[in-house]
């Protein structure tokens, strides 16, 4: 089973407030910090809300099983910032 | 009231006693019983019999739950190994970006894995990846992201960038070029 579908890849996205932009295969949801792109990761095209993106979290510098509670509830935006900037994604 | 004088009980002789089995020496059989052959010593030989048996089952029965674990534990391998051979990643080289516009400067490794449901293609030295339903999806659909990764980054100066997309857009930048145009000029050479 995915640990990310596409249902908790879009929520990802709406935490982060990325910017979709429309590509080819996919959408590339867009993470700006403080005026700089930070991370990026593509969200297939489809209906299927189960559809699997576990190539996300190695993109957005998480876990699968932080970025799977990034797209729920108890990771917020703020502790994601947090978490990057530990990693020296943000400097 | 009732008392016990009224009430036909059966009248208990010697006869009664012994077809009961109690032991009365006068019972009219107890000559013929006696003078049956008698097997000296059989409940010693019999419980040791019986102890042979028991530890003959029970020596049978650590085997059957030895052969039942050992059984268990194959299938479980067996289910793990064939768990591992479908999970194994594979690495898929990748030659040309074809159709996109695009060439490669140099060829490069992708690892696809699976992830249960679904395949996941990554290009491991610039952190992008995609999914798709089946191998071969997720290699196309990640050809697919690093053309819109390079041409997004490629847009970007550096110092719009984080230090993740940054590095992205310089190994980008270090195997795929924009392929030259061709067609007009050539058909009309012809």
């Amino acid at each position: 089973m995915a640990v990310i579908t596409k249902e908790l890849a879009e929520r990802i996205a709406h935490k982060l407030d990325a910017q979709i932009v429309p590509g080819g295969a996919h959408d590339i949801a867009r993470v700006v910090h403080d005026g700089r792109l930070v991370a990026f990761f593509g969200i297939r095209r489809g209906s299927k809300k189960d559809a699997g993106h576990d190539h996300i979290p190695s993109q957005v510098f998480l876990n699968p099983s932080k970025a799977r509670l990034l797209g729920q509830c108890p990771l917020s935006k703020a502790d994601w910032i947090r978490i990057i900037r530990e990693k020296g994604k943000l400097s | 009231m009732v008392s016990d004088s009224h009430m036909n009980w059966p009248s208990i002789g010697e006869e009664s006693f012994c077809q009961w089995g109690f032991d009365e020496p006068t019972c009219a059989h107890e000559d013929a019983l006696s003078e049956e052959p008698r097997i000296v010593g059989w409940k010693p030989n019999a419980l040791a019999a019986i102890a042979q048996l028991a530890e003959s089952i029970s020596v049978i029965l650590a085997a059957r739950i030895q052969q039942q674990v050992l059984e268990r534990k194959v299938m479980l391998l067996d289910a793990r190994c064939e768990a591992l051979e479908v999970a194994r990643p594979t690495v898929v080289p990748i030659q040309t970006l074809a159709p996109f516009p695009y060439r490669l400067v140099k060829p490069f490794e992708v690892l696809v894995t699976f992830h249960g449901d679904h395949y996941v293609a990554s290009f491991v030295d610039a952190n992008i990846g995609a999914s798709g339903d089946t191998d071969v999806e997720a290699v196309l659909n990640l050809k697919d992201m690093l053309v819109s990764a390079f041409e997004m980054l490629a847009e970007l100066n550096d110092d719009e960038l984080g230090p993740g997309p940054c590095m992205q857009k310089h190994v980008l930048e270090e195997f795929i070029r924009r392929a030259e145009r061709r067609g007009r000029d050539h058909k009309g050479t012809g």
